[in-house]
């Protein structure tokens, strides 16, 4: 390491920035990246990368599921650390494409790590507007219904249900853990399918709640958990398998309350 | 989750495609071919890996965002369903039954990417080699 023992590195091509700014550029961007649901692999790839393009090679990097801890120059004068934790989050596509983007910009010479920085502090990406994830979760809830079977009527009658899900989840399940709000979906979804295949007698009941439940089941972290296996990172694997094997079961704990309710009503009913 | 999943709007298209491919493959695999589920998810989640892959390269984005879209009509949602649903009529042999081919789905899925993730890698370096050699 020639140039590793003063303060402040110098690239190729004359920018400097000390070790703290290299660090909290790296580390944050690894960080948006784990909290949006990119693999382990990507992570520590992402942030080696941004470490090297701005002059750093000695820097190491240890990212489990939840947690980063990274540190550079170790042993000198200015060595730093970094140590995060990052619990498991929702999944948004959209950082991990613009931290993507980012780290290639400088790599490529195209952006300063200064104004990387800056850019990736102030990182901030809307959510889609309500409306429009309602919409999204209704005509999915229909599609599904269709395609797992059901009528057009059935994929008709899941189009309410869908809304009234994405609403539940948005307003209710925010507030909740994530295996509670998988329970009260499905818990939802089944009565309501349940009342309108009474309402309604030639629905089926089972086509409409399978549908709506599409939605609801963990398919990201199911995904990424193989993608984990193949890289060889078992232990971020077996994390997000565990949550994918969870939120599963809660479902169906959900939906198996909703029917004996349903059947209890019903019974007292008739 | 898909509808949170919110990935930049101009991918939509080959997002939508990637589940479009997927099903199709599925569909085609059972109908024609007679495959139960758990095989008929090896081969259109193999397929999917590739057409990602493809997807990342020529548009520039991490392989992630048109997997994870494509993955989810294969995913069981059914066979929760199913399962709890037999479970409540106290038939357990049957909600066993569907519990376990749910848990062949999910491994088959994995198989499938797996496939499809070491396929396209060697595809590349393929590539990578033999435009070498021209170049």
């Amino acid at each position: 390491m020639p140039a590793g023992a003063e303060g402040n590195q110098t690239d190729e091509s004359g920018r400097e920035m000390d070790s703290r700014a290299v660090l909290d550029l790296a580390g944050l961007s690894g960080k948006i990246l784990l909290q949006s649901g990119a693999e382990i692999y990507r992570v520590q790839e992402t942030m080696l990368r941004i470490m090297r393009a701005c002059g750093v090679e000695d820097g190491n990097v240890y990212v489990v599921a939840n947690g980063i801890f990274a540190t550079v120059h170790e042993g000198q004068e200015d060595e730093r650390s970094f140590v995060r934790h990052v619990p498991l989050g929702s999944v948004h596509l959209g950082y991990i494409h613009e931290v993507n983007r980012i780290s290639r910009a400088i790599e490529a010479g195209t952006m300063t790590p200064e104004e990387a920085l800056r850019l990736v502090e102030s990182l901030d990406i809307p959510p889609e507007r309500t409306l429009l994830q309602v919409f999204a979760c209704a005509v999915g809830s229909g599609a599904f219904a269709f395609l797992f079977g059901g009528s057009w009527q059935d994929a008709l009658a899941a189009v309410p249900i869908g809304v009234a899900l994405q609403y539940f989840l948005l307003f209710v399940g925010s507030h909740l853990r994530r295996g509670l709000s998988g329970m009260g979906g499905g818990l939802l979804i089944t009565v309501c399918a349940a009342g309108l295949a009474w309402l309604v007698p030639t629905l089926g009941r089972d086509y409409i709640v399978i549908g709506c439940l599409m939605p609801l089941v963990q398919g990201v972290s199911f995904t990424n958990a193989i993608r984990e296996f193949f890289n060889g990172d078992y232990l971020a694997g077996v994390t997000h398998m565990l949550d994918a094997l969870m939120g599963g079961v809660c479902i169906a704990c959900g939906v198996a309350a909703g029917l004996m309710l349903v059947d209890w009503v019903g019974g007292w009913l008739l | 989750m898909r509808c949170c999943s919110a990935p930049p709007r101009r991918f939509y298209g080959a997002c939508a495609l990637c589940g479009g491919v997927a099903w199709v493959v599925y569909l085609i695999a059972t109908t024609e071919y007679q495959a139960g589920p758990a095989v008929a998810s090896v081969a259109a989640a193999t397929v999917l890996a590739i057409v990602s892959a493809v997807l990342s390269i020529q548009l520039k984005a991490p392989s992630t965002m048109f997997l994870l879209p494509g993955i989810f009509p294969l995913v069981p949602g059914a066979g929760i369903y199913y399962a709890a649903y037999y479970m409540i009529q106290g038939d357990l042999f049957l909600a066993a039954a569907k519990g376990v081919e749910t848990l062949l789905v999910a491994g088959g899925i994995a198989l499938g990417l797996m496939i499809g993730a070491a396929f396209s890698n060697i595809a590349r370096r393929v590539i990578g080699t033999v435009g070498r050699m021209r170049g």
